[in-house]
């Protein structure tokens, strides 16, 4: 949400009111026998009780699939990065074979010649239509909405080096809600890869909305109303006419799949950390503009910065739990050196002491993990401590306790017994002390951070997050953040090492379809 | 619906607009100002004293005394002669004030030290708001501190909305005050100021009313606050903007219909109200 003033509002409600939409279909029979097999084999996965073994070829086929039907430019231009796909989908057709039988194995083979075919195309269906359509308007205030982000910035750059090209601005459902209302505009269809999306259409930025759909795709006609029993609604018109059905082949959103193999996804990120049960945290899987992933944490301490490139300046940078947080919303993240942003800044703060200090940090929790592990454990270990009289040991806090991101009880009388099972008593006192530094130094640092991140956020321009979804900010000393787009949350939770988190890692392709 | 509520409706209306801009600042508004027009503004004589009685002893009071309001803190309550009172502070002087008369205090902070003794003059375009816009309420509006209506949302933006537009009371053409001066909500307000509204960060896990009071409508801006909040204010009557543009708008929704497949009946309020094109309306009597 964001803040609008009452002008550009007013604008928002007279496009509301007046809007139009309507259809303009495009057709290319190789697109369409590459988008037919995809189909073919999608249905006969859904047909097996487990389609585990097809994931390998069908999620990067689904994906080749939606790259060449939604991205307006030439199929053999290199930024689709559909080739590095069909290469991978080649390599695993004989697992296609023992895991789905010949006639998937059949259809993987089409899917790969035909697309193998078309990305020797110089041929560009969807740009051609989108720069006929945009030259058919007197006016040059055009818009074109694309539904996968990350091809903003190539789809941009190739309608500009087209000679005669009409200004179009390139869009996407992150960038089209800021966007001033428009003429026109085109958005790449069909309408069910919007559904998360319902502002697209019920709150219009332009009083002409025209989708450009291949001609096989079939729609539902929209719905303009969301709540029950209501009334009004959007207030668009469908003009002239809503498509006929087409005979023959057709899809419709009962075969739209826009998953994100979150299983696979996960695992990435879990990876072959140190994920030892006893100090393992939850966290949940998040997508992020660019094609990249990390765990948020469930547990503990799960602030993170977020930055709201729109917000005044003095609510621009915050630091939120990650349970507030939403896709679209963009958290900063350390992209050079680990995850923690506070630690490294604490480290410098305390100059040569850092290095005894993080010790003393390590040691009393090795010592603990070592008690907790003789527990057998984490609920045994906390009822132990209970009996003991630490009165806050209850599993989660102990899990935090031994994690990398605490530095001490926040109750005296509990440390003395963490201290007294870790065989620490003789240095309880000198350790708690020692990590009461620390911890001022992660307050200090965390001040620190927040007013580096304010300034940058105040005086750098952020174009590029706005129309990428991610920006690099260097802060010195080697040291880089990057603001992230929130692309999509993980449906569940997975647990890892406390130093997985807040790492971003590139996402493999084929677990975006 | 700040009226309807005061009859002891509770109903819920649920708004899809274009955008959100300044939709739940407008209704928290409209609520506080209806209210305050409307509304029977002196509780119940028993259960306000009784209210009071429980409070702990140095709980800040608003005490209205002639035309003056003092800033005040409770010390206990005492019987004489069969008789209640209730032991207040303020001014430097310690006070009965007979059961019959609890309703002149009201807990909450502010009073004499930040208010003008006099009436402010009506050149001051923030009296002339009020004053045209609540008429003989005006007074009344700006001596008991309430809560009539609870803004729930993302605070900076709320705050943007209240601070940065002005307005002016109709047939004027200069004098202008913010929204901040109908709506009144305590954390914008001056020190000492008296409150009628509270803006609340949809963010927050705990919060605490200025005033013990029910509030009678309660905006929620967006679907975080509407779902997470709503249950927090079961006695009120809801007013929901959701945000098409919002990621939470889905969540939004859900809450709305699954509020409304429960709803008590129906309700006419809204029936001869205009809805702009492009808006949603949603309006049920919601079950207590």
């Amino acid at each position: 949400m964001r803040y609008f003033d009452l002008q550009r509002a007013n604008s928002y409600y007279s496009v509301a009111e007046t809007a139009e939409l309507s259809w303009r279909t495009v057709a290319h029979p190789k697109v369409e026998a590459f988008s037919r097999a995809v189909l073919r084999l999608s249905r006969l996965a859904r047909q097996q009780d487990d389609d585990t073994g097809w994931r390998t070829f069908l999620y990067p086929a689904r994906r080749a699939r939606n790259i060449l039907t939604t991205v307006p430019l030439p199929f053999s231009h290199p930024d689709l990065g559909v080739l590095p796909l069909l290469s991978q989908l080649k390599h695993s057709l004989p697992s296609l074979r023992i895991y789905a039988g010949d006639d998937a194995a059949a259809l993987g083979e089409a899917i790969v010649d035909s697309g193998e075919e078309l990305i020797q195309l110089e041929e560009a269906p969807l740009a051609e239509k989108v720069l006929e359509l945009a030259s058919n308007e007197d006016s040059t205030d055009c818009g074109l909405l694309l539904p996968i982000a990350e091809y903003e910035g190539a789809v941009s750059n190739h309608l500009l080096d087209r000679v005669q090209a009409p200004s179009i601005r390139v869009l996407t459902r992150h960038s089209v809600i800021d966007a001033y209302p428009l003429a026109r505009l085109l958005i790449v269809g069909p309408l069910y890869w919007y559904g998360d999306s319902q502002f697209v259409l019920a709150s219009p930025r332009a009083r002409k909305l025209v989708v450009i759909n291949w001609a096989w795709y079939r729609e539902q006609s929209p719905s303009k109303t969301a709540l029950e029993g209501s009334r009004g609604g959007a207030g668009y018109e469908i003009h002239p006419i809503f498509p006929a059905a087409r005979t023959g082949f057709q899809t419709s959103i009962d075969d739209y799949r826009q998953t994100v193999d979150w299983q696979s996804i996960s695992r990435d990120l879990v990876g072959s950390g140190d994920s030892e049960v006893d100090e393992s945290v939850h966290a949940r899987a998040a997508v992020l503009a660019g094609r990249q992933a990390v765990l948020l944490p469930e547990d503990g301490d799960r602030s993170v910065w977020l930055l709201e490139p729109h917000a005044p300046l003095e609510h621009r940078v915050a630091r939120v739990d990650v349970a507030d947080l939403a896709p679209g919303h963009v958290i900063i993240l350390r992209t050079s050196g680990g995850g923690s942003l506070i630690a490294p800044i604490a480290d410098e703060i305390l100059g040569d002491d850092a290095t005894q200090l993080r010790s003393l940090q390590r040691l009393w929790k090795q010592s603990l993990q070592r008690w907790v592990w003789r527990q057998g454990t984490i609920a045994a270990a906390a009822a132990v401590l209970r009996r003991t009289g630490c009165a806050r040991a209850s599993q989660q806090n102990l899990q935090n306790w031994l994690s990398e991101r605490s530095l001490r009880t926040e109750d005296p009388g509990d440390w003395k017994v963490l201290m007294e099972v870790s065989g620490l008593e003789p240095q309880a006192e000198m350790v708690w002390r020692a990590m009461g530094r620390l911890h001022r130094a992660h307050l200090e640092a965390g001040m620190s951070i927040g007013r580096r991140l304010r300034e940058m956020a105040n005086t750098e321009p952020l174009d590029a997050l706005i129309s990428s979804g991610s920006q690099v900010f260097r802060i010195g000393r080697g040291a880089s953040l990057t603001a992230f787009r929130i692309e999509g949350f993980s449906p569940t939770s997975v647990r890892c090492s406390p130093s997985q988190l807040l790492v971003p890692i590139q996402v493999r392709d084929e677990w975006l379809t | 619906m700040a009226a309807c509520h005061e009859e002891g409706l509770r109903a819920c209306a649920v708004v899809v607009p274009p955008v959100r801009s300044f939709a739940a600042v407008s209704a928290a508004t409209g609520a506080v100002v209806g209210v305050a027009m409307t509304a029977e503004a002196v509780p119940d004589v028993e259960s306000h004293f009784r209210a009071l009685s429980s409070l702990p002893h140095g709980t800040s009071l608003v005490v209205k005394m002639g035309e003056r309001i003092y800033a005040a803190k409770f010390t206990g309550v005492i019987e004489r002669s069969g008789a209640s009172f209730l032991r207040i502070e303020y001014n430097g002087m310690k006070q009965l004030l007979p059961k019959a008369q609890c309703r002149r205090a009201q807990v909450g902070s502010g009073g004499k030290r930040s208010l003008p003794k006099r009436a402010q003059s009506p050149q001051n375009p923030d009296a002339l708001l009020i004053q045209r816009a609540l008429g003989p309420h005006a007074s009344q509006f700006l001596s008991v501190p309430t809560v009539d209506a609870v803004l729930v949302g993302q605070l900076s933006l709320l705050e943007q909305e209240i601070t940065s537009v002005e307005v002016r009371p109709v047939g004027t053409e200069t004098a202008t005050a913010t929204l901040v001066d109908l709506l009144r909500p305590s954390r914008l307000l001056p020190d000492g100021g008296i409150p009628r509204s509270l803006v609340l960060s949809d963010r927050i896990s705990e919060f605490e009313l200025p005033v013990a009071d029910t509030p009678h409508v309660v905006v929620f801006d967006g679907g975080r606050a509407f779902s997470r909040y709503r249950s927090e204010f079961r006695l009120s009557s809801w007013i929901a903007i959701l945000d098409r543009c919002s990621p939470t708008f889905q969540e939004g929704i859900d809450v709305a219909n699954q509020e409304f497949a429960t709803r008590r009946g129906p309700v006419q309020l809204f029936d001869k109200l205009d809805i702009p094109s492009g808006t949603e309306l949603q309006v049920f009597e919601r079950v207590r």
